[in-house]
């Protein structure tokens, strides 16, 4: 035991039902966002490097692979954002009823969903604005 | 039992990384709104955003409350997977170490870009 403190409940022994599987997309999300303070500071690295040096992560960034990250983040974003929120009012004693557990899952799902696709239509439609 | 006790530290731990997560709602609304009006493939525009005095200000209490957050978080992680003590220090601080890096050089960065800026 690492430290004396109550744990949550692990992954083997729990059956998937929506309240779960939020509360374990709470946890992944969250690591991929840590993981993603790494391109951040990149990209923050890179401006201060000078143009050469930007470019090169644009070009890093604009790439397939760079592209789908980035989309993963976007979502991540917006799902750890809007859950976060959620488990916020829990923290204060509101939404505990299954009811409401339920139906704010739902609203983080339609949330985190429709948010990240709006950033990626509004972000090209920016970018080919020029 | 020593287990029974009121552990501060614990509470200490729950505490600031709600209050970072509190912070990260407007700041966290802030970065995505930029990230996505920005021509981040245009550098001169980036450059000049990035040096002005509000966003640079606001760009490193954002990276530092982001970074301080995520190792809050991931050592929750760490305490509810990891249950040799060893492993967990040492998970734990690779993650500050990590952590005050990429602070070290956000800092540094953004301080340099908003000094030689216009």
């Amino acid at each position: 035991m690492s430290t004396q403190r109550p744990l949550s409940p692990h992954l083997q022994i729990y059956k998937p039902q929506l309240t779960s599987v939020l509360s374990i997309l709470h946890r992944a999300t969250g690591i991929a966002l840590s993981l993603g303070l790494f391109p951040l500071v990149y990209w923050i690295w890179a401006i201060a490097e000078g143009e050469t040096a930007y470019n090169d992560a644009v070009a890093l960034y604009n790439g397939w692979f760079g592209l789908i990250l980035l989309f993963g983040w976007t979502f991540s974003f917006f799902y750890h954002f809007a859950n976060g929120i959620r488990h916020l009012f829990w923290d204060a004693g509101y939404g505990f009823e299954l009811k409401e557990a339920y139906a704010t899952g739902w609203i983080v799902v339609f949330f985190s969903l429709s948010f990240t696709l709006l950033t990626w239509i509004i972000g090209f439609a920016y970018t080919w604005r020029g | 039992m020593e287990q029974n006790k009121p552990n501060e530290k614990g509470l200490h731990h729950w505490l600031s990384l709600r209050i970072a997560a509190i912070a990260l709602i407007p700041l966290g609304i802030w970065l995505i709104v930029s990230l996505i009006q920005l021509p981040l493939d245009n550098y001169h525009v980036t450059y000049n955003w990035m040096g002005d005095n509000i966003t640079a200000l606001l760009m490193i209490i954002t990276v530092l409350i982001i970074s301080y957050h995520a190792t809050a978080g991931m050592k929750e992680v760490y305490i509810d997977y990891i249950h040799s003590q060893g492993l967990f220090l040492s998970a734990c601080y690779i993650t500050y170490a990590l952590a005050i890096i990429l602070d070290v050089i956000a800092v540094f960065s953004i301080y340099k870009i908003w000094h030689t800026a216009i």
